[in-house]
């Protein structure tokens, strides 16, 4: 048994990228040059890609059933290319409006049935993921008005959008700048976007040579999600530090000489420091006065006039 | 001035003219401090706080909070989802320009923020990956990431409470996301003192100190 303390990193092994984009921007060209890809044509679409590698032919769940239950058949790829990840829901739709006819009213999912949808897609994910797989998920984009802005996101329906939102690690757009294709993982107010690697908006070669483009992204990827883990990790021993001292304080001087190392500590751990050292301030009864000064700064802890009646009984006596 | 993240959340929705419900009115009391919170937010409050300390609110068979009462049921995964090593409700300032914006994150556990989010309705990503208080969280407290978990709860119009999902998912910061919270402050600045509403913000700097 291996228990990871909250000041260990975790590291994702298998990250999910989704991107989207219009239909000929070669999606699943970029499908293709991840690493070891097998690509799940749930439109029959793949047949327009370029550099087009393994494929599966996807007309129905079943056929997504039949592969899941093959030992090996999933072996030689590294990295599911779900393409698209709308169609592949529609699919996943009609499987379970087959399954159980009680999750449908008028041919659309009921509640409960959306529910069913969510659960079984995640669980999906999950199985990929455990089998060792990279997941690749593909969209069309779709596009909305919000006033005089217009709004590009993935073509998912209804509440599954949600779901591959959420399970997604990086969201991209993929989109023409003059004549350069570029896929834009931040989200700005014209399209969603999730973009842990704080990459800027990336220039997708020509096809011929992005052979191994997505490849290079999710190896990033997993390199930047991990460096995220280890990042945070670090944070949170140095707030268990402060957390063991602050404990300690029992004066308030020892209150007040802690304020100032506080102030200069870096944005995230400040504020969670400070927390702590408040909350010690007020289990030690002390009240913040603002007239006070500390060196060249105003304001800091002291005792209240009336506090601690036992020590002051204790020194008169 | 001395701005709350709220209020900023606010003033973007009242600027949004796909949404209908934030009117000019809502808008202004949230700036004067004078908002009259409504049921479901004085539910989201009463569940937040069980979640920050449950053992406060602890009653036979569950948990009551500001006349809400929650079933074991209810809050089992809710707060198992929350490492109770973190630091609940720290608060940060960031200056923007002249003006200081002000937020406090529900839990941070080293350089991860959450956030603890209810709704009566139907869980709504792009309502949440819209708004504007991520980005600000990202901006002042600088996590490496940022999860909402969204627990979508049944009052059965009545007080007692019941759970029927969560969704959590997470958020990261960007290139311009300093540039797009300094764009908001800058927007709500020239919207505040075309009405005349300064003087609130501003003495509520002025009484602002290192402990509040």
């Amino acid at each position: 048994m291996h228990i990871i303390k909250a000041t260990d990193p975790i590291a994702v092994e298998h990250p999910v990228f989704c991107w989207f984009g219009q239909p000929g921007i070669g999606k699943s060209s970029l499908g293709y040059s991840t690493t070891d890809p097998l690509l799940l044509d749930f439109d029959s679409g793949a047949h327009r890609a370029s550099h087009r590698r393994d494929t599966l032919l996807i007309a129905t769940w079943a056929d997504v059933n039949d592969l899941m239950a093959s030992s090996t058949a999933l072996d030689p790829y590294r990295t599911i290319v779900v393409d698209t990840v709308g169609r592949c829901l529609d699919l996943l739709t009609a499987d379970i409006i087959e399954q159980s006819p009680k999750y449908a009213r008028d041919g659309n999912l009921t509640q409960q049935g959306w529910g069913v949808l969510k659960v079984r897609f995640r669980t999906w994910m999950t199985q990929l993921r455990t089998l060792g797989k990279d997941v690749a998920l593909i969209a069309h984009q779709k596009e909305d008005k919000d006033g005089d802005t217009t709004i590009v996101r993935p073509d998912i329906t209804g509440g599954s959008f949600g779901e591959v939102m959420k399970t997604a690690d990086f969201v991209g757009f993929v989109y023409m700048r003059g004549k350069d294709r570029v896929i834009d993982f931040n989200p700005t107010d014209r399209w969603l976007g999730k973009n842990p690697a704080g990459w800027k908006p990336l220039l997708i070669p020509p096809v011929e040579k992005a052979s191994a483009f997505m490849a290079d992204l999710f190896v990033q990827g997993r390199a930047a999600l991990g460096s995220i883990s280890d990042a945070s990790a670090k944070v949170a021993q140095q707030v268990y530090e402060w957390r063991e001292q602050i404990d300690t304080f029992t004066t308030v001087e020892e209150v007040n000489r802690a304020i100032s190392p506080i102030q200069k500590l870096p944005a995230v751990a400040a504020p969670q420091v400070k927390k702590l050292l408040m909350d010690r301030a007020r289990f030690l009864q002390l009240l913040w006065d603002p007239t006070l000064t500390r060196g060249d700064e105003k304001g800091g802890f002291k005792e209240p006039t009336n506090a601690r009646p036992t020590a002051v009984a204790q020194a008169t006596a | 001035m001395r701005i709350s993240t709220t209020t900023l959340e606010s003033f973007r929705l009242f600027c949004d003219p796909e949404q209908d419900w934030m009117s000019e009115a809502d808008l202004i009391a949230t700036i004067k401090g004078e908002f009259v919170p409504t049921p479901a937010v004085e539910l989201g409050k009463a569940f937040g706080l069980i979640l920050e300390t449950p053992d406060t609110y602890r009653v036979p068979g569950g948990y009551r909070c500001n006349g809400y009462s929650f079933d074991d049921a209810t809050l089992r995964e809710p707060l198992l989802r929350i490492d109770r090593r973190g630091v609940f409700e720290a608060k940060a300032v960031k200056a923007y320009g002249p003006h200081d914006v002000v937020a406090k994150a529900d839990h941070l556990l080293g350089a991860h923020l959450s956030e603890f989010k209810t709704t009566l309705s139907t869980f709504n990503f792009e309502k949440y990956a819209a708004s504007c208080q991520w980005r600000f969280m990202a901006d002042l407290f600088e996590p490496t990431r940022i999860t909402y978990h969204v627990f979508s709860l049944d009052d059965h119009g009545n007080t007692v409470v019941t759970l029927r999902g969560i969704d959590s998912f997470d958020l990261y910061p960007y290139a311009d996301l300093h540039a797009d919270c300094c764009d908001l402050v800058d927007r709500f600045v020239t919207y505040v003192r075309a009405k005349g509403l300064e003087s609130v913000l501003q003495s509520r700097q002025a009484s602002a100190t290192w402990a509040a």
